[in-house]
């Protein structure tokens, strides 16, 4: 335990003499978390700009323009003369979305020969492309059953039936706004990357002491053994980043108000089992290769594309098959999906088995990695 | 070019060629994060998500429903659960998304002429499937809406003719433009590329200069010569890298290739120059490569790819338009999907031209701390 202690030490003064790696590891999670709530304050796509290419000119398209310009997801941006002003307009990002009103539609409608109206929708983005085809659906949707409702000139009562035979009714859990409120839905992964790169990059130094000679002396002078090494070690690492990766991935509930419906102990615990295994895996890779640079070039090949293997964004039943096992393999991915539904869905310890096994996977991996760098480590020390 | 320059135009080339750690991530790194990315949204659709039903009504139409929503190529009927609890508790473990829920007498109040009512229940954590699983159902309830509510007019006396423009008479269509099939291929892809690009420039260009510590030549020979090496180097197989995605995993690409081939240059000479600039700042070859990876996450959030721009509060817009990946990646979006031409792009063309004069500059204050002028 004395030794255990004297490394941790040890490690609390080399991390010192790299201030500017320490400065940055600490101010990265917070400032991500609180750079990503800005960038997510709004939550919803709204303001879309949209153009109007009315050949009609009647009062109904007039109440319809005015139906869309009046809803919050809606601005309108002008009129056109042609559905191909759209395209260039859409290519200057000046509109997303277009009406066209055909000639004659108020005066066929009124003959009850029906009528069309055509929306051109830009999804070069998917997320603005949903959100302007949901919404316009909706408010179209409200005009055609007025238009209907009128024609059949019977009370409301009777006219249900016939309006709508079968009434749908969406019960949307644990996201209930999940149409438009990205809030909630993205931002917690994305402060998990901000908290897994530097917890990490500060690792990648750990096994670097090409220039902290007199520190690998006094480090050799206590005669640790691996397990004694990567303890000690480990311990200062989760005393800074488990408390701060803490705070940062907490962030979002208290300045966004997303919603938390689960047990915090869990929550934490399930984050620090994460960063154990983090720590445990990185030191290893660190003190195997015993060179900075190539361990933050290594990290960064993990690091990297994680978050888009994690199945956070992308969910890994759309990812191919060898890549979906990439996916299962890294350990974010559980991570990730552990505290969204801790958080989000009120999940019990019962419900994170497979990812439970994974993580226990990786728990072995981490201890072998630490033990085959942290022997390599002390074996290359001891001959200098 | 003079003596000087040259000779280190020739040595940062052979080092870029035979340093392991240069040589790797700026040869290998673009294409790596091509075919990883490439490969996550390989079939760019989500497709087949789980449904359960729970069916209390048992009856001719409540199973044809569920034989309907079982064809739809975008659900999997993944089981028959007895209420919405058991759903819930799929839910938690991950097993279902969308749970449709036919109660009692579904069929029977149908006939009788009323309203028949259905509970969809739906797990919105992930608003992507959420999304799909939605909009799958809602289509095929909305085919049997339609069916009864023609039957129910034809029931009233409507003639046949009438019923379609009576039962809908105000109809949308919605005509889908530069992404029709919806592939997140198509629209990721190309902003990953991008930053997977301006990420492996910058820091190679950073690293083989902070590797090198001490320089001797004068800082203009130093600047010209590194800066034209990892030019020569990048800015074809940034061109490569960028061309991918069109050529390998068949993204459409409606523009002009010398456009994106022009903007690609000015982006790879920027991110030369940036690299340069942010090793003179970090100095060491570790703490270069590590400030780069910290500012390449926001960057990617901020420059507008993923979450757009508009959505952004105001100020956060500022920032996001001060950066260059904001301006390229957005044009080469534009360009490739949009088939946008010099008109639609000269304001973010000028952009990249104002920052590659300011990274030029930044570039050279930053050799220049390494040279015994600095």
């Amino acid at each position: 335990m004395r030794k255990i202690w004297q490394v941790a030490l040890l490690e609390l003064e080399l991390l010192q003499k790299q201030k500017i790696f320490l400065i940055l590891a600490v101010l990265v999670p917070l400032l991500y978390s609180a750079l990503f709530c800005a960038v997510y304050w709004k939550k919803q796509i709204k303001d879309l700009s949209f153009m109007v290419i009315d050949k009609d000119h009647s009062a109904l398209s007039r109440q319809i323009i005015q139906a869309f310009n009046a809803s919050p997801g809606f601005k309108l941006e002008g009129y056109g003369e042609d559905p191909r002003d759209f395209v260039a307009w859409a290519r200057k990002n000046r509109a997303h979305l277009a009406l066209v009103f055909p000639q004659h539609l108020e005066r066929d409608l009124k003959a009850h020969r029906g009528g069309k109206v055509l929306f051109l929708v830009d999804a070069s983005s998917i997320l603005v492309g949903n959100v302007a085809i949901n919404q316009a659906s909706e408010i179209l949707n409200y005009f055609s059953a007025g238009v209907e409702f009128k024609s059949l000139g019977i009370s409301s009562a009777y006219a249900k039936p016939l309006l709508e035979p079968i009434h749908a009714e969406y019960r949307v859990w644990y996201n209930p706004a999940f149409n438009y409120n990205y809030a909630n839905y993205l931002l917690f992964g994305m402060v998990a990357i901000g908290v897994q790169l530097p917890a990490l990059l500060l690792l990648a130094l750990s096994g670097d002491y090409r220039e902290e000679e007199e520190e690998l002396k006094k480090l050799l002078a206590i005669e640790p053994g691996w397990l004694q090494l990567a303890l000690g070690k480990t311990l200062m690492y989760l005393a800074l980043m488990f408390p701060l990766g803490l705070l940062a991935l907490t962030t979002p509930f208290l300045v966004l108000q997303v919603p938390f419906r689960g047990s915090v102990p869990l929550f934490a615990g399930w984050f620090f089992w994460f960063l154990l295994i983090l720590d445990l895996a990185g030191l290893g890779l660190s003190l195997l290769l015993r060179d900075g640079l190539m361990t933050t070039e290594a990290f960064a090949i993990i690091a990297m594309p994680a978050f888009l293997l994690s199945g956070y964004t992308w969910p890994i039943l759309a990812i191919p098959g060898a890549f979906r096992f990439l996916s299962y393999a890294l350990p974010l991915t559980p991570l990730l999906f552990g505290l969204q539904k801790i958080s989000l869905e009120g999940a019990g310890p019962g419900d994170l088995a497979w990812a439970a096994g994974i993580m226990a996977v990786w728990s072995v991996l981490a201890v072998f990695s630490v033990y085959l760098g942290g022997d390599k480590f002390l074996q290359a020390g001891n001959r200098k | 070019m003079s003596e000087n320059r040259r000779e280190v135009f020739k040595r940062e080339l052979h080092k870029i060629f035979s340093d392991s750690r240069v040589a790797l991530l700026l040869l290998l790194g673009p294409f790596f994060y091509l075919l990883l990315f490439g490969g996550v949204y390989y079939y760019g659709q989500v497709r087949r998500v789980p449904l359960a039903v729970i069916d209390r009504d048992n009856s001719r139409l409540s199973r044809e429903l569920t034989q309907a929503l079982r064809s739809s190529e975008n659900l999997r009927l993944a089981f028959y659960a007895r209420d919405p609890q058991a759903f819930k508790q799929a839910v938690e473990k991950g097993e279902a998304v969308a749970a449709v829920v036919f109660p009692e007498h579904f069929e029977r109040e149908l006939k009788r002429g009323r309203q028949g009512r259905v509970l969809v229940l739906l797990d919105a954590g992930n608003i992507l499937i959420a999304n799909v699983a939605y909009r799958a159902v809602q289509g095929v309830l909305g085919t049997y809406q339609v069916k009864l509510k023609a039957a129910r007019y034809l029931a009233r006396g409507v003639p046949r003719s009438l019923v379609k423009s009576r039962a809908m008479p105000l109809q949308s269509e919605f005509r889908i433009l530069f992404n029709p099939t919806y592939h997140y291929g198509f629209f990721l892809l190309m902003g990953l590329v991008c930053i997977s690009l301006q990420q492996v420039t910058m820091m190679g260009a950073a690293i083989a200069l902070s590797l090198d510590g001490k320089l001797s030549g004068s800082p203009g020979d130093e600047f010209l010569g590194r800066f034209c090496a990892h030019s020569l180097v990048m800015l074809p197989l940034g061109m490569f890298a960028i061309s991918l995605p069109f050529v390998l995993f068949l993204a459409p690409f409606r523009g002009s290739w010398p456009l994106l081939f022009f903007a690609t240059a000015l982006f790879m000479m920027i991110a030369v120059s940036t690299g340069f600039w942010i090793a003179g700042i970090c100095r060491k070859p570790a703490l270069s490569a590590q400030a780069l990876l910290y500012l390449s996450v926001p960057v990617f959030v901020l420059s507008g790819f993923s979450w757009p721009m508009m959505a952004m509060p105001g100020w956060v817009q500022g920032l996001s338009n001060l950066l260059p990946l904001t301006h390229y990646a957005g044009m080469a979006r534009r360009i490739s999907l949009m088939g946008a031409g010099l008109s639609d792009c000269w304001s973010a063309l000028l952009a990249l031209i104002i920052w590659l004069a300011l990274s030029l500059f930044l570039g050279y204050r930053g050799i220049k701390k390494f040279t015994p002028a600095g």
